[in-house]
């Protein structure tokens, strides 16, 4: 009962962290009523402390790392990380250029990757759900902790 | 004996108030979905997001923002009790007062700016709010001679219409819908006084803000109290579910006005409707039109 309340009411943070957009406008696109990613209980918080879910686009530079790095520290377990895109995934094709660092994943730990470029609105919904899976097993493990 | 079962029953109606007040957020949040063309979530949505935030893990900036918090929810849950318990109603409304101002002192209580960009808006809301359904409980201590709840027991909508037409807007903002959604504004400063709290202690805070809502709604379905206990179920569940659709097209076909343009709107006309209200009572009290 307590995990379907957790899974059914995920609230998301969305982040840029020098994306192209292309990415960004897929993920508003959930919002509209053509996707309506509110049946699922999403909604989209601007703040770090409410959220539960967060969506990285784009290849993390230099600059925005340590602000990813804040706003997941800021937010409350259990919490999840998705890396939309190809270039928050591995960082392609921005690799190896000056000012990047790479993939999320080189900042903050990620539960998981979508793929594309831009990633889709269908493949998006996909990860969120796959994601709400994790977050089962990530509220059962903080279960045990309290318990033992 | 009668009596005493009904001291029980209004105790448990306390004890689910909340369950209720989340089920009208929810039917709310349908309708709302409903109008904009969306799916939109389950009728549960609401009551869903508050167990998941009460079983987050929660982090609060210092204890002073957590002992505010957890007094407001305490003087709007006592308020709530008052009011539906059949007691005194301004001792509700005035308690139900004191938790908003708590609620701000929270908000204030941490160095965040956008937290007291929204506590000074919350102010400026409850400067609003509170005059008009103060004058509101006022005229209907006058019309019954008494603010105990239990002894208001005729429809007194048929002599102050004015005074529940007014209560539409105390709603609309109280439940930080558009066009009033001036301290929680989305996309402008995120969440306002509730920016800095988190998980569980957000809970707290959501928690406590349905015991306020429930209060404004008890305070607007007193008007519509009857004898007939069976007939005022129906009464008041028709107005509650007609307010909530009123309030979605409303909040649907407005954007977000200026805290100055709500606090004329506010202090001018519903105000202002509420005390033509009363006049015309006076004047007819004092036989001068019979």
């Amino acid at each position: 009962m307590k995990k379907e309340n957790l899974a059914r009411s995920p609230w998301l943070l969305h982040f840029d962290t020098g994306s192209c957009n292309g990415c960004d406008i897929e993920i508003w696109a959930l919002l509209s009523p053509t996707y309506d990613l509110e049946r699922f209980g999403m909604i989209n918080k601007g703040n770090p402390k409410h959220a539960d879910i967060l969506l990285v686009t784009g290849p993390v530079s230099l600059k925005t790392a340590p602000r990813l790095r804040n706003l997941y520290d800021q937010m409350p377990e259990p919490k999840l990380v998705v890396a939309c895109g190809d270039c928050a995934s591995t960082g392609s094709p921005f690799i190896g250029c000056y000012n990047v660092r790479g993939g999320v994943d080189k900042v903050i730990p990620v539960d998981v990757y979508i793929p594309g470029c831009a990633c889709r609105p269908e493949v998006l919904i996909d990860g969120a759900v796959m994601a709400l899976q994790k977050w089962r097993e990530k509220a059962e493990a903080m279960d045990r902790e309290v318990k033992a | 004996m009668s009596s005493v079962l009904e001291q029980a029953a209004s105790i448990a109606l306390w004890a689910l108030t909340p369950v209720l007040i989340g089920l009208m957020l929810g039917l709310d949040r349908v309708i709302t979905a409903r109008l904009q063309g969306r799916k939109g979530p389950g009728l549960l949505q609401s009551l869903r997001d508050l167990f998941k935030l009460l079983s987050k893990k929660g982090s609060y900036v210092n204890s002073s923002q957590m002992a505010f918090a957890y007094l407001s929810l305490a003087l709007y849950a006592i308020a709530a009790f008052v009011l539906i318990t059949g007691s005194d109603v301004m001792t509700a409304f005035l308690l139900s007062g004191v938790g908003s101002f708590l609620m701000v002192m929270a908000a204030l209580s941490v160095r965040s700016p956008y937290s007291h960009l929204g506590a000074h808006r919350e102010l400026m809301q409850i400067m609003a709010v509170e005059p008009v359904v103060m004058l509101i409980v006022l005229s209907m201590g006058y019309v019954s001679g008494t603010f105990l709840g239990s002894s208001m027991d005729y429809v007194m909508f048929l002599s102050l219409p004015l005074a529940a037409a007014a209560m539409v807007p105390m709603l609309v903002i109280r439940l930080e819908k558009s066009p009033f959604d001036i301290a929680t504004a989305h996309s402008e400063i995120v969440s306002g006084p509730y920016v800095e709290f988190s998980g569980r202690t957000l809970g707290i805070t959501k928690l406590a803000h349905w015991f306020e809502l429930a209060v404004m709604f008890g305070i607007l379905l007193l008007l519509f109290d009857t004898a007939d206990q069976a007939l005022g179920l129906a009464i008041k569940t028709v107005v509650v579910l007609a307010t909530v659709f009123i309030i979605a097209i409303i909040d649907c076909s407005t954007a977000r006005l200026t805290r100055w343009s709500m606090l004329r709107f506010s202090l001018i006309f519903c105000l202002g409707a509420v005390a033509l209200n009363l006049l015309v009572l006076y004047i007819i009290d004092l036989g001068v039109l019979g």
